[in-house]
């Protein structure tokens, strides 16, 4: 559809908007299992897909396969630690046994409140680990 | 003794001054067992707080913020690290909940350690929230929600459990499901009755309270504190269910409340 100029009473003169964001809250059921796949921000329960997020409803249109529907807020999500996570961290402390470190940020985003973690003197590298030293 | 100069002498008599005091307090008057108070609720109005949120209720104000999630105290993090092989409890999120009242709440001025009862309403909160709250996704974090009671006219715990629910949504901390609160109060008399959403005047001449705490989508109770002589368990029974079905009246307003706050967010960031 090419954007034609219209007359808005709001908005005067402009391009076509884009279609309305539709919002929905935790627990809103969005659709069935067989009308999508549950993406981000959403849980499924007894078939159906259902809102996990107070935020702005995504459907994206794959071609082939199923519709993802997700959850969109507009600030990031905080994101935490977990395993498999690659994280950027400050050492604080150091021991003979372990090092104490805070965890700054996860993968590229900052973190506003920081985690604590350890590093065992065991776990520094994988070979000569009697080696290494505190 | 006469003429004497050196004391201001009080009258001879005296008498209390409750005797002249206006009859403040009328019996409340008959209602509609079933009548919802009308409500206010406005998510997302305080700007430090990741999630806020503040209900009205008849004469009920409760202020509600979120902030989290941050690292977990005790045995969170720091040492060296345990035996492989954690249980999953230990890895799931907590919900940490403290129920304030301010002091101009009442009728009398209440200094703020409140005692006993500002903790057991606290941990109520907690065990009506944590089954909304998708806890296994924020592991070895814990989220903190807090409410102030401003001024409680009634069903205050009701309040402020609805006020968190809207905190948390609003904190974008995920859930299954909103949790909404309802407060009855049995009136005493000859012919007992549940009322739904008492006021303070209700409250406190009631021979027994109830406060039900409904998840509207799943259907499910989260939660149900109540105390007093209520005489049989159908009694109990009744007024159980008038509370969920006073829950399910309230949930609209609630939904508007936080699509409204969704789309002032989306106003005021445009991506």
């Amino acid at each position: 559809m090419r954007s034609r100029l219209r007359f808005h009473p709001d908005f005067g003169t402009a391009a076509i908007m884009a279609p309305p964001v539709r919002y929905c809250i935790p627990g809103e059921r969005l659709c069935n299992l067989e009308e999508g796949s549950p993406g981000s921000g959403t849980y499924t329960r007894h078939g159906y897909i259902f809102s996990s997020l107070a935020g702005c409803l995504m459907k994206s249109s794959e071609n082939g396969a199923l519709p993802v529907v997700s959850v969109m807020r507009e600030t990031e999500s905080q994101l935490l630690p977990d395993v498999g996570a690659i994280v950027t961290c400050k050492v604080s402390s150091i021991n003979s046994r372990f090092a104490k470190v805070h965890i700054l940020y996860v993968g590229s985003t900052p973190l506003k409140n920081s985690f604590r973690g350890t590093i065992r003197k065991e776990d520094v590298r994988a070979t000569e680990k009697d080696k290494v030293v505190g | 003794m006469p003429g004497d100069h050196r004391r201001i002498r009080g009258p001879e008599e005296s008498q209390p001054p409750q005797l002249y005091a206006a009859d403040e307090e009328e019996a409340p008057a008959a209602r509609d067992p079933t009548r919802l108070r009308p409500v206010y609720a406005r998510a997302g109005l305080l700007s430090q707080a990741k999630g806020s949120a503040y209900l009205e209720a008849g004469g009920t104000k409760v202020l509600c913020a979120v902030s989290g999630p941050r690292q977990a105290e005790g045995g969170g993090g720091g040492g060296p690290a345990g035996a492989g092989g954690e249980a999953p409890a230990a890895l799931r999120g907590r919900l940490l909940c403290d129920f304030r009242r301010a002091p101009f709440a009442g009728r009398r001025r209440r200094a703020p350690p409140g005692g006993g009862e500002e903790r057991e309403l606290a941990l109520a909160l907690q065990e009506a929230l944590e089954p909304a709250v998708r806890l296994g996704r924020y592991p070895r974090a814990q989220l903190e929600v807090s409410a102030l009671l401003l001024e409680d006219g009634g069903s205050a715990l009701a309040a402020a459990l609805t006020a968190a629910a809207l905190a948390l949504a609003d904190a974008g901390v995920e859930m299954y499901d909103l949790v909404v609160g309802c407060g009855l109060s049995l009136a005493p008399g000859p012919a007992p009755t549940w009322l739904l959403d008492p006021t303070r005047l209700e409250e406190e001449r009631a021979a027994a309270g109830l406060t039900v705490a409904l998840m509207p989508v799943l259907n499910q109770v989260a939660g149900l504190l109540g105390s007093g002589e209520g005489g049989l368990t159908e009694s109990w029974a009744e007024a159980v269910r008038l509370g969920l079905e006073g829950c399910q009246r309230l949930y609209p307003v609630l939904q508007q409340c936080l699509v409204r706050a969704a789309r002032r967010r989306g106003a005021a960031a445009p991506p």
